[in-house]
């Protein structure tokens, strides 16, 4: 055979092995290779090079569908009545109700058109909304799949009421149809007002062990002497309009406008993360199934009352929505008897220890612009702390004063400088505190607490008269640059980080490790955001009761706690730790990856 | 997508409501795509930051010209053709473009790859020159076909078969030099 000859099946190889060779072509190299040790040690070679750039691992990619979506419907035409204010309606009433649950029962599939209005019009129309709702009442039909391997589908009818600003009234009934009657039922039933809140739901009790937790026990408590807007028992407000869940357009699309029983409505998807506030809402008490915080979640809302209609969360794995919320009667004007049921006096009540005053008589300075909300209710703790709020519909605002006593900031606070340059300290919400901001006189402490957006709570704030000072540094740490927390021999920088995540707070723990905390600056309720901690001359990981899953970083072993959300592992004689409860392993691990 | 997958077609369907102006239904296709689009441009660019802007460019771009696209050939080939010119321009406005031409030579030492660490194929395919590279990636990461290939490139299939040998004789190359080195074999 001539050495030419040999050359082009050598040639041919690749493309033999890619099936790309015409038949005649195929079987003469076939051929040539029974024969031709050399070309058959070739095409095994190459054979091992193909599978392995196709076996290679691929890193995450970044999403850009909301960055893209979010380009081009700014380029379409807006349909969104702007700045029309929101009008009384009432869509209550036997036939419309009929009619709603008809359109939108979970067989029938979302409607669509192409025009639809931004999503910033969206949350401005939202805001908007949430401070003009005096009073509400809904009926919503609640289907969730997957909760428990026996109990495919369960089923449940909720009564929603609100009177603004604190009065509330939510009761689930649970309709399923369980294996047996030791099952326990998810019946609900939550009720506030100014003076007490109060919930039953059934006793925790491990899911995997349900039909040994003999689920006749209901758990009752609540509070009397209640401090307005008090995080440990707040209200479930976001079921009614979703003010937390769409307060930054960068955390949800616009998908498209449709109608729904006569009126316009958006459908609108997001993340199982930055949709905690609604489902948080719905699932107020009681057991739930678990979701992942990149799961799906559409939402249709209706486009003047901005009252959500339909909200279904599907696994990413899924094809089919494991929870969908679906409002059956909705209605902007109830009789005021069927929004005050009045907290009922138990002997699980406990004593708030608020105690009310008359505003002049207290020592806290006011702001002077209040986002038109008004003037609500004041007085003082059992610790002594001066409190002033301020109330609309369903925004609200709170003053708290510490007098003398100079507690210090949260260390994950990002600092911020309000008008002329006075020192704040900016903590983002989550699923337990509201939105806040901290500032400090030489004798005073104050923290402001509210569900305004952030750049209107700065505003607010801003405009109490005080000269701010530094707060003092928390708790023996000291508070840094980034700059400097990435600066220190033992610390990397992440190289990568998941769309939109910035840092907003640094500082050196007393045993020297370094915290960096990550934040979307507009978006909050995924928890901490991303907090990177890395400590010197550490040998091993610190025991800990978590359950972990082993895996391995850059050769490392790491162990991850699905639980925490926490990445923990050594590198070399450095402790690296990263925790994001709202981020899944593979993000994680890529960050981790990623430090340099 | 699976490493080493084929890239997903749309259903016709939705491309024909695309073309129609249906954002609802561009927006599946962005969805399903986004994610090939970003590796392959990834690949092209070597940088996240500049994958992410191009992605998004060449989507923005594929729907104003997708009532330009006859099915004349696979969607997802139109797309890649496109996020590829959409590179090219970013290259050539961001003054890489010199950089990279420079890669399109041969490079028979592939300098940049380290034989001192162990067997690392991302890094063996970065050392590999853009003209090798972009036809072997399309391949094997993306499932192209040869025709695919020269659709994207402009060039003709015999060019692309060349390219792809010349990849995997280059990558084989590396590996067979890097078991040297760890196995101590001279």
């Amino acid at each position: 055979m001539s050495s030419d000859l040999h050359e082009r099946y050598r040639d041919d190889l690749s493309a033999f092995i890619d099936g790309e060779l015409p038949a005649s072509e195929r079987s003469a190299l076939e051929e040539h290779l029974e024969g031709c040790a050399e070309c058959r040690a070739l095409e095994a070679r190459l054979r091992a090079v193909d599978s392995a750039v196709r076996l290679h691992p691929v890193g995450p990619v970044p999403n850009h569908t909301g960055d893209i979506m979010g380009r081009l419907a700014s380029e379409r035409p807006v349909v969104l009545r702007r700045a029309e204010r929101f009008r009384r309606i009432r869509i209550a009433g036997v036939a419309a109700a009929a009619t709603i649950a008809l359109l939108i029962g979970s067989s029938v599939p979302w409607l669509r058109e192409g025009n639809v209005a931004s999503a910033a019009e969206i949350t401005g129309s939202v805001r908007e909304a949430a401070r003009s709702l005096e009073s509400y009442q809904a009926s919503y039909e609640i289907v969730e799949r997957g909760w428990h391997p026996d109990v495919p589908v369960r089923r449940f009818q909720v009564e929603v009421a609100f009177s603004s600003p604190e009065t509330m009234s939510l009761t689930i009934d649970d309709e399923t149809t369980y294996p047996s009657s030791i099952w326990p039922r998810n019946d609900v039933e939550l009720l506030a007002d100014a003076e007490g809140w109060w919930i039953q739901e059934p006793s925790l009790c491990p899911t995997d062990a349900l039909p040994i937790c003999e689920g006749t026990q209901t758990d009752e408590r609540g509070v009397m002497s209640r401090q307005p807007f008090d995080g440990t028992n707040r209200l479930p407000t976001d079921l009614i309009v979703p003010l937390e869940t769409l307060a930054a357009s960068q955390s949800f699309t616009v998908i498209g406008q449709t109608t729904v029983a006569g009126r316009d409505a958006y459908e609108l998807e997001m993340e199982f993360r930055d949709a905690l506030p609604f489902v948080t809402a719905i699932q107020a008490g009681g057991s739930w199934r678990e979701f992942n915080p990149t799961d799906r979640v559409r939402m249709l809302i209706d486009a003047e009352s901005w009252f959500p209609l339909k909200v279904s969360v599907t696994p990413r794995s899924a094809q089919r929505p494991a929870l969908t919320v679906s409002a059956v009667t909705l209605d902007d004007d109830p009789p005021a008897d069927l929004t005050n049921p009045g907290v009922p006096l138990a002997e699980t009540l406990r004593d708030g220890g608020w105690s009310p005053q008359d505003p002049e008589s207290l020592d806290v300075p006011a702001p002077e612009y209040l986002a038109g909300l008004e003037p609500y209710r004041a007085g003082t703790t059992s610790t002594g702390r001066e409190v002033l709020t301020y109330a609309r519909g369903l925004t609200w605002l709170k003053v708290t004063c510490v007098q003398g006593r100079l507690d210090s900031y949260p260390l994950t606070a990002e600092p911020v400088q309000l008008s002329g340059g006075r020192p704040a300290y900016y903590l983002p919400a989550d699923s337990d505190l509201r939105r806040r901001v901290d500032i400090f006189t030489e004798d005073e402490h104050l923290f402001i607490e509210s569900n305004l957006p952030r750049e209107v709570l700065i505003d607010v704030v801003g405009s109490i008269s005080v000269e701010t000072v530094e707060g003092p540094d928390p708790k023996r740490a000291s508070v840094v640059t980034v700059d400097e927390a990435l600066d220190l021999p033992f610390t990397q920088a992440p190289s990568y980080l998941p769309d939109g995540y910035r840092a907003s707070a640094a500082y050196l723990a007393p045993d020297g490790s370094s915290v960096v905390v990550y934040r979307r600056p507009q978006i909050e309720f995924d928890g901490l955001g991303i907090e990177l901690v890395q400590s010197d001359a550490v040998a091993f990981l610190p025991a800990s009761s978590l359950d972990f899953e082993t895996i391995r970083i850059d050769g490392s072993l790491a162990r991850w706690s699905p639980e925490a959300g926490e990445l923990q592992w050594i590198d070399g004689d450095v402790y690296r730790s990263i925790t994001a409860p709202s981020l899944d392993l593979g993000t994680v691990a890529a960050i981790a990856e990623g430090l340099r | 997508m699976p490493a080493g997958g084929s890239v997903q077609e749309p259903d016709p369907r939705t491309v024909e409501a695309a073309r129609r102006g249906d954002l609802a239904a561009f927006e599946e296709i962005v969805r399903a795509s986004q994610a090939d689009v970003w590796r392959f441009v990834f690949h092209l660019a070597r940088d996240e930051g500049i994958a992410d802007d191009i992605t998004q460019d060449a989507f923005i771009k594929a729907f104003r010209h997708i009532k330009r696209y006859r099915g004349d050939s696979r969607f997802s080939t139109w797309l890649f053709s496109i996020a590829r010119n959409c590179a090219m321009d970013e290259f050539r406005r961001s003054g890489r473009r010199r950089k990279l031409e420079a890669e399109m030579e041969f490079q028979p030492h592939a300098p940049e790859f380290d034989q001192t660490r162990s067997y690392d194929i991302r890094e063996a395919l970065k050392a590999l020159s853009l003209d090798v590279r972009e036809p072997l990636v399309m391949i094997d990461l993306f499932g192209l076909t040869y025709r695919d290939v020269s659709d994207v490139l402009g060039v003709p299939v015999g060019t692309v078969k060349s390219r792809v040998h010349r990849a995997r004789m280059l990558l084989a190359k590396m590996f067979a030099e890097n078991e040297r080195e760890e196995t101590g074999e001279f």
